[in-house]
């Protein structure tokens, strides 16, 4: 469970550290039962957890040159290059990974909630080059932190994100023997290496700075969320 | 009441800052224990090829034999060093010598034609590369704990428990020098 919610980057926490709260005041105003912002506090401190940890391996973690990457969890910065295997779904763009979400509101409920309905996802290889050398990456199991194309329906709202060829990238992964090399065969050795999924796994056209930014912020939304669900949780 | 349940949320809440502070501070330093260790293997991995390219030239009975010898007494300084920082300096000291062993090669159309010797050169000067590409992310991570151990609040937290400063890897004063090539 924490192995995933630290793979959600840093919007997504946030998204879902405001959709805690606004699901706990929901929840207490339709149960009227204060032991709701318990729960809602309780969760607010794991993503608080979560947010702290993400920003302190953002901030330990140096950004390495590919041609002295080391194994372990690492900090590259590129551009995207290979051959693309893929075309996205909407958009149509040649790509290595998308992911692709169709989400339609539940008219049913009373509520309105947005229910999730559809994750089509599709993952691939590039390499990403930093001037130094090129470091072949997997897509499976990041988190997408690049810019989403929306469009909305008056229904459906379809979302995707994908992993295309010159794009800036900053990713945080772990970096293992990679499989498609014979070991020590090359005399550059990051060409035995490749970025793939581990503890966290991050791949943002964003700024190390940026993400380091959002991560505060939600470790401090979730902070003071948690403060504020307890109080109010007691005085309720 | 209100106030007795407001101080001790903000006391809990405080109690959840010092661990995860502390957390952090845990996790930077085995971030700069590695990043010390990964250039430890890459100071091993360039000492023994060194070693093999001393073994190639030797072959060539007439080369440099006071350059050759200069190389070899650092090499074995480096065996005596004890920690990362004296290894590095030990290395930038091999810099020197290092380029000439390389430029007088030129002298020698069979040395320089040999595969192997070529392989080494490449191999030797391109982990010096990635020797100070290492030391430059060592640096930065000593940089980002000493900016939280100084910082407040953190900086209660590293005082309480024990956590310290921690230095950079300097340049040597070799290093700083402009290396003198003689044929």
């Amino acid at each position: 469970m924490l192995k995933f919610l630290s793979k959600l980057g840093p919007y997504s926490t946030l998204g879902l550290q405001l959709a805690v709260v606004w699901g706990t005041l929901h929840m207490y105003g339709e149960m009227g039962e204060a032991w709701v912002f318990g729960i809602g506090a309780a969760l607010s401190v794991v993503l608080l957890f979560i947010s702290y940890k993400v920003k302190n391996f953002l901030e330990a973690i140096p950004t390495s040159k590919i041609r002295s990457v080391a194994i372990g969890l690492s900090e590259i910065k590129g551009k995207t290059v290979g051959e693309t295997k893929l075309i996205s779904p909407l958009t149509k763009t040649k790509c290595y990974a998308y992911e692709y979400r169709i989400h339609s509101k539940n008219r049913s409920y009373k509520t309105n909630l947005i229910t999730n309905a559809k994750v089509d996802r599709k993952d691939g290889y590039f390499y990403l080059d930093d001037g130094t050398g090129q470091l072949l990456c997997d897509t499976k199991g990041a988190a997408f932190g690049t810019k989403s194309t929306v469009k909305r329906g008056i229904s459906v709202t379809k979302t995707e994100t994908v992993v295309k060829p010159n794009q800036e990238l900053f990713i945080i992964g772990n970096i293992k023997d990679n499989p498609f090399v014979k070991d020590a065969t090359s005399v550059e050795g990051w060409k035995d290496l490749m970025m793939g999924d581990g503890e966290i796994y991050i791949i943002s056209d964003k700024s190390e700075k940026t993400l380091r930014f959002w991560y505060t912020v939600s470790v401090i939304t979730s902070g003071l969320s948690s403060f504020g669900l307890t109080i109010a949780g007691f005085l309720l | 009441m209100v106030l007795g349940i407001i101080l001790g949320v903000a006391s809990g809440l405080v109690l959840l800052y010092f661990v995860m502070a502390y957390n952090g501070f845990i996790v930077m330093r085995n971030s700069i224990s590695r990043a010390a260790s990964n250039i430890d293997v890459m100071l091993k991995q360039r000492y023994d090829e060194i070693g093999k390219l001393i073994d190639t030239i030797k072959g060539y009975k007439k080369y440099e034999k006071k350059t050759l010898m200069e190389v070899t007494k650092l090499r074995k300084a480096f065996e005596g060093a004890a920690t990362t920082q004296e290894k590095l300096a030990v290395n930038s000291q091999m810099n020197a010598p290092l380029m000439n062993l390389f430029a007088v090669a030129e002298n020698y159309p069979d040395l320089k034609a040999n595969e192997n010797f070529k392989h080494l050169q490449g191999r030797i000067s391109s982990l010096e590369n990635e020797i100070s590409d290492r030391r430059e992310g060592y640096n930065s991570t000593v940089f980002e704990f000493n900016n939280k151990v100084q910082s407040i609040p953190s900086s209660l937290v590293a005082s309480l428990t024990g956590f310290k400063e921690k230095e950079m890897f300097k340049a040597s004063a070799e290093e700083k020098k402009d290396v003198k090539i003689s044929f």
